[in-house]
């Protein structure tokens, strides 16, 4: 188990230094805005003096590499400055939003696992048979389309048509739950009210589905082609010639050793279904991140699109770590592998 | 004539392409006697691998494959076999060894578990503990000196010598009657080729196992086998016990592959090195 | 080269994705001719026929203030084409460029630019765009610029591999041998060795860049109106479900025939040219 501690160390210690890279990028991008960031902030009716002032108070007179020294500083103590749309710390307004969105994006997530990988093993299984160029086809057709499209899609089929799940929100007004966590599954759960855990599921169920249906696509994809890849190797002709059952081979020999490149890349979907939830969001009127993020960007909200961001790529990086972890776990070449100097 | 353990009669075989057919076994008809090492000879692409793999009943359930001829396996057809019938052959009383044992075990389980597993095909109950014992004691026979240390190991943290002693411990463990043998160790460097294949020899002579060895390699035949195949293009062009065959070669083609025994390697072919091969196809020659 | 297209074309699906292109492409370029219509592409407004559902000469409805919906659609595609192959024209040479680089170049030009590329892989796509279309004023070419900033870094990435296990190949060290420059063996080398795994990339990029650029403009965040866009068409349709159903469904069900269809093509290559990642 050393070694996957150390693996972790490292991992770690890379991820802070990207989360540094992607704060210099995010920050670069924030100043290279045409224009003059104080008036802009301050709207077409301030006078001098206000703009002067302000810009004395963002340190926007001192060269770049300083004001990116006072920006790091602050973001060290927590402090991601204060949003010019809500006038509100932009930590706060996160905080607020975040639980929603992750909320969304973990639900999606599971659905994507649960569905995507059994998809890919059973057309890798029935490889060039009827049953594998449908699910082929079904998973392009998932990745063919931007998740707004498929919110469109299913909210018109399964809360117009059949109206069978409700058409927006989180959870049904009647009920009203102290928002512990800010994520409803759990704090249903923690006040008892098992009707409201059930509404809040009911009310997850389309947007999460509309969010994964391209991240199944691509798990069922990408399962499917690591599988078929493995699938010629000599250790699954080996197992042919002893006559193990065909399922089983294809679980205990073609899916286990495929799953470690497909798991890095459902670590890249999870990432892609951080930013594709703004769109379902704005479909179905889910009240996290999106409708905030895309507020403040039509504002120009600096701190508030530089927070903004880099939550999401904390987010994406700590989702990354753990699939590195699980990697490690599952693969025996880094788990024994003889350290290297 | 029911008791040889395996019978090819006019065994034909082609892929279908998508365009085209081919065709790569043209009426093969060996056999193997109780307790007899038959090797099949030829350069790569000449139809031995496609052979062993029928043998197994591997390319049968294939849509892309066409079969025609007979395979008699302890007298039974394999043709008459539902395939579920056949898969219960496999892995009991007749099993396969590879060329690279490295890449022929599984890589993400343990030795232990990979003997588990072959161990219940003959035994569906037995127990993870029994099987260990078991493993121990076949692994003391092909002369691993720790074997506690080697079942706990995953396959690449063994060395390759190691691994296809593994292998062959794996193929006798059940003891089949019929042990296939394609290019077993070609991957591994020459010295511990020999021996692995010495080890192998004496084991099969001890149980008696019969074994089917495919080769590219006369020399390794000629220590290992009693009597030989020469295949070629599809087509078995000699056969005989294997001092007859090295002592009189008749073939124009077997007479071609001695002569260039010792430059050969796997990726060559002997039509490469010989201008005119017309003469290869002649009938076949038996002792 | 004329063998991998027949062998493109034996497979049904790839069939249809080359079909599904023709018309999307076709229609883009004989909008003039194709549609009775042709002014309903920019602010046209005909309250006479507002909101009508599919019917004729409106095959798929009208939108708020008149204008034929299948007009605008097909205007939407030359648009949308023109953004992806810009896109890819700009970002496909800085990638493979940064990635030749990475991988041929010495360990300290690897680790800056390989950095560099994880640092804009560690922004979930869509919002990285977003983020620079937040500075930037929502116009074409701004569009065009935030969709190539988050698309080269893939190209970087994927070159990177590519010549990391090219540079090991005889014909490389043969030409290091005879003492030829490090750009010839990374651009005449190394570079034609990679175009299979680039050209597949491209064709299934080409859809997912129609994608990026519907979803920037959906949030607002390209193309501005009049322009027809089909990611602004849906989000404005988004309000009016599910009764002027049309609004949205056919907008969408559009971006999902053009992306399906290059990723059908996509998909044949990458099997036929044996380019997987």
């Amino acid at each position: 188990m050393g070694n996957v501690l150390n693996l972790l160390i490292r991992r770690v210690w890379i991820s802070l230094l990207v989360l540094v890279g992607v704060s210099i990028l995010i920050f670069l991008i924030a100043r290279v805005i045409p224009g003059d960031p104080a008036r802009i902030a301050l709207g077409p009716n301030a006078t001098d003096e206000q703009v002067i002032k302000l810009r004395g108070e963002l340190h926007l007179d001192d060269p770049i590499w300083k004001q990116y020294g006072y920006f790091a500083s602050e973001l060290l103590q927590g402090d991601l400055g204060t949003s010019l749309y809500t006038n509100r710390p932009v930590v706060k307004d996160i905080a607020q939003f975040l639980p929603a969105t992750l909320e969304l994006v973990f639900a999606a997530g599971i659905l994507m696992v649960l569905i995507g990988l059994p998809l890919g093993i059973i057309s890798a299984k029935y490889e060039g048979r009827f049953l594998d160029n449908l699910i082929r086809v079904i998973a392009l057709l998932g990745v063919s389309a931007p998740s707004f499209v498929w919110a469109v899609i299913l909210m018109l089929l399964f809360a117009f048509f059949l109206p069978l799940f409700p058409i927006a929100g989180r959870i049904h007004t009647d009920f009203d739950i102290d928002r512990t966590t800010g994520f409803l599954l759990i704090d249903t759960l923690l006040v008892g009210n098992l009707r409201a855990f059930v509404d809040a599921l009911w009310h997850l169920f389309l947007p999460a589905f509309a969010l994964a249906l391209s991240g199944i696509g691509q798990a069922a994809r990408l399962t499917r082609a690591n599988m078929t890849e493995t699938y010629r190797r000599p250790y699954i002709e080996m197992a042919h010639s002893y006559g193990f059952p065909g399922w089983r081979v294809a679980r205990k020999y073609a899916f286990k050793p495929s799953l470690i490149p497909s798991l890095t890349i459902i670590g890249l979907d999870f990432a892609a279904m951080l930013g594709n939830a703004f769109l379902v969001e704005a479909i179905f009127a889910w009240p996290g991140l999106s409708r905030y993020g895309v507020a403040v960007i039509l504002r120009k909200d600096l701190n508030a699109i530089v927070g903004t961001v880099l939550i999401i790529s904390a987010a994406f990086l700590i989702a990354n770590l753990i699939v590195d972890l699980l990697i490690a776990l599952l693969n025996p070449k880094i788990r024994y592998a003889r350290r290297n100097p | 004539m029911n008791d040889l353990t395996l019978e090819i009669i006019d065994l034909s075989l082609s892929f279908k392409g998508l365009m085209e057919t081919t065709k790569v076994l043209h009426d093969v008809s060996l056999t193997i006697g109780q307790k007899e090492k038959v090797a099949l000879v030829g350069e790569s692409g000449s139809g031995k691998s496609v052979t062993a793999r029928l043998v197994l009943g591997l390319l049968q359930a294939q849509s892309k494959t066409r079969v025609s001829g007979t395979i008699n396996f302890e007298g039974k057809d394999l043709a008459w076999m539902t395939a579920r019938e056949r898969s219960q052959l496999r892995g009991t009383r007749m099993s396969m060894i590879f060329q690279d044992p490295v890449s022929a075990l599984n890589p993400v389980y343990r030795i232990e578990n990979q003997f588990h597993e072959v161990l219940k095909r003959k035994r569906p109950t037995i127990s993870f503990d029994d099987a260990r014992v078991e493993s121990m004691a076949i692994l003391g026979d092909v002369n691993i000196t720790e074997p506690e240390r080697v079942l706990k190991s995953f396959p690449f943290q063994l060395s390759g010598g190691m691994n296809q002693r593994v292998m062959i411990a794996m193929g006798l463990i059940n003891e089949p009657t019929l042990l296939i043998a394609d290019e077993p160790g070609t991957a591994l460097d020459v010295t511990v080729q020999d021996q692995t294949l010495r080890l192998m020899h004496d084991m099969v002579e001890e149980r008696g196992t019969s074994v089917f060895f495919i080769s590219h390699n006369l020399g390794v035949v000629r220590e290992f086998s009693d009597r030989l195949y020469v295949i070629y293009q599809g087509r078995i062009v000699e056969e005989g016990k294997t001092e007859d065959v090295f002592a009189n070669p008749k073939h124009p083609y077997t007479r071609a592959l001695l002569a260039a025994v010792p430059s050969i390697t796997s990726g060559d072919t002997i039509s490469d090195a010989i201008n005119d091969t017309s003469a290869f196809l002649a009938p076949r020659e038996v002792h | 080269m004329k063998r991998t297209i027949r062998i493109i074309l034996a497979n049904p699906l790839s069939v249809i994705g080359v079909i599904l292109i023709g018309l999307v492409v076709g229609s883009a370029i004989l909008a003039d001719f194709i549609t009775p219509f042709p002014t309903h592409r920019g602010t046209v407004v005909d309250f006479t026929n507002f909101n009508q559902p599919p019917g004729w000469p409106n095959i798929m409805g009208t939108d708020l203030v008149g204008r034929d919906l299948f007009t605008r659609i097909i205007y939407a595609y030359r648009i949308s084409l023109i953004l992806g192959i810009v896109v890819l024209l700009l970002a496909v040479p800085l990638g493979v460029t940064v990635g030749l680089m990475a991988g041929y170049l010495g360990p300290r030009v690897r680790f800056v630019l390989m950095r560099t590329t994880e640092v804009f892989l560690s922004i979930p796509p869509l919002v990285l765009a977003m983020s620079i279309m937040g500075v930037l004023e929502p116009t074409l070419i701004n569009g065009m610029m935030a969709v190539t900033v988050m698309w080269w870094p893939w190209y970087s990435r994927l070159v990177y591999n590519l010549t990391l296990a090219e540079r090991e190949e005889g014909y490389v060290l043969a030409a290091e041998v005879i003492g030829a420059s490090r750009f010839h063996i990374m651009f005449v080398e190394i570079l034609p060795n990679c175009f299979p795994a680039i050209l597949t990339k491209m064709t299934l990029d080409l859809g997912f860049v129609i994608l990026i650029a519907s979803s920037l403009s959906f949030l607002g965040l390209g193309v501005q109106p009049p322009t027809p866009d089909l990611g602004s068409m849906v989000a404005e349709g988004a309000r009016y479900l599910p009764d002027s159903w049309w609004l949205t469904v056919f907008p969408g069900l559009a971006i999902l025939v053009a992306v399906f269809g290059f990723n059908l093509l996509g998909d044949a290559m990458r099997e036929v040219l044996g380019t997987h990642q």
